[in-house]
């Protein structure tokens, strides 16, 4: 009975099948002081690094507080222009706006002073006061300045 | 406040997002460690799976136990997924609507309280088995909230600030986790323990307690629950990934760790895993806290 096409059976190998692999595999352990010496290496390296690399950042940050503290008066006097010319603009708006009204004192609610205290010196108004005359949003944007940057 | 907002929203859907596809990591990595093929069928090699999973979840009938006490029993899953993703807020991007001048403080602040969710959840069921799992998870997550506080301790005197992007940023100059390597094996020993996760997951239990604390939960409360753990394990490797390295993207692979973990380690035993805690790992922290952060004074 003649073979389909060159079919061969399943057997197996020439010589048999090799022997059986059935000893146990132990991995290859690492020396420990070579594991230690290498962990001691590496961590005196990594602060070493780091505890320069800090000194330098330090120094940095010095610099910089410095540099803000030449700033802030400039910052300041930038800060106390804008509420003058916020009071400026106010008065106007007022006087423009409260014309017609009999009796009507500047800078006053029904002669009670709101920008002076009783020893008629200035104080601050609220948010609200100050902004009255501006944009909604110009207040929002002052009163969260710090949340937004 | 309109950005914050809009931020705020984004990241939420995102993280629940990347929660889904966690789950479906999770089970094809399980998957995979077993020699099987875990979920293919559905849509494109299974990849809209945990949608599907989500949508049965959802449409579940919602079931409360008898004798649960019903409004905190309804109430937790939602607590619990709550704090779960006001975590997110700490984000340690370099593009920030807003700057957390306390960031750890609120992290380890909001940590704690997850206990008491899950205490919650086991108390409120009435049930022998939840009480068990609660306390047990309770107990275990308390003892190694010590010693991660007193690991993140150590990383916060290097950078001697609470915020969260300045405690990245103190890895720029090199990783802080080659400092001192076994405390970094150490916090990956406690981040496990502190989600309750296998091997420590001690909370689940169910060769002993069937499913653990959330045994009564159904349907969306086991779903919130399900999202509040697997997002607490996204925020922990994320927070490892801060604290250790400078780059976020080393958050996927201690994310992977935990499935790694998962797949192949057997449970561990709960007096051994609670003396691991008080007998080794506290004193360990603790004198590297002593020994080590003189060195910052001194130079």
């Amino acid at each position: 009975m003649a073979s389909a096409g060159g079919y061969t059976q399943d057997l197996p190998p020439q010589g048999g099948y090799g022997p059986i692999d059935w000893a146990k595999r132990i991995p290859k352990r690492l020396n420990g002081y070579a594991v230690f010496g290498g962990f001691i290496a590496v961590t005196a390296a990594s602060w070493t690094i780091f505890i320069h690399r800090r000194r330098i950042e330090k120094r940095h940050e010095l610099e910089v507080n410095d540099a803000r503290i030449a700033v802030f008066p400039l910052y300041e006097a930038e800060r106390h222009r804008m509420l003058l010319r916020l009071h400026r603009q106010n008065r106007d708006e007022e006087r423009e706006l409260m014309k017609n009204v009999p009796g009507w004192e500047l800078g006053t609610f029904y002669g009670e002073p709101v920008y002076h205290n009783l020893r008629d010196r200035f104080h601050h108004v609220t948010l609200e006061e100050l902004y009255a005359h501006s944009k909604w949003y110009d207040m929002y944007t002052k009163a969260f300045e710090k949340l937004e940057h | 406040m309109i950005q914050h907002l809009i931020s705020t929203i984004i990241t939420y859907l995102l993280i629940l997002l990347g929660v889904a596809f966690f789950t479906l990591l999770e089970r094809k990595a399980l998957g995979y460690f077993q020699i099987r093929k875990g979920p293919n069928k559905l849509g494109i090699m299974g990849i809209p799976q945990p949608l599907a999973d989500a949508l049965k979840l959802f449409t579940k009938e919602w079931v409360t136990p008898n004798f649960s006490n019903y409004f905190p029993f309804i109430l937790t899953p939602t607590i619990m997924l709550i704090l779960a993703l006001s975590m997110w807020q700490l984000f340690p991007s370099f593009m920030l609507t807003s700057q957390m001048t306390l960031g750890m403080f609120l992290f380890l602040c909001i940590s704690s309280l997850t206990v008491y969710t899950t205490l919650m959840a086991g108390w409120t069921s009435n049930s022998k088995y939840a009480l068990l799992g609660a306390i047990r998870a309770m107990a275990q997550t308390i003892s190694y909230e010590v010693t991660m506080t007193l690991i993140i301790m150590f990383y916060l005197f290097l950078t001697m600030e609470m915020d969260i992007v300045s405690v990245r940023m103190t890895n720029s100059p090199i990783w802080t986790i080659t400092l001192f390597f076994p405390l970094s094996v150490m916090w990956l020993a406690v981040i496990l323990a502190e989600t309750n996760r296998a091997p420590f997951d001690f909370a689940e239990g169910e060769s002993e307690l069937v499913s653990g604390f959330n045994i009564e939960y159904g349907g969306a409360g086991f779903a919130f629950l399900f999202m509040a753990e697997y997002s607490n394990i996204l925020m922990m490797s994320l927070m490892t990934s801060c604290l250790l390295t400078s780059t976020l993207i080393m958050s996927i692979p201690v994310a992977i760790i935990f499935l790694w973990a998962r797949g192949s380690l057997p449970r561990y035993r709960y007096d051994l895993l609670m003396a691991m805690a008080w007998k080794s790992f506290l004193p360990f922290s603790l004198a590297t806290l002593i020994a080590l952060t003189p060195l910052l004074f001194y130079f």
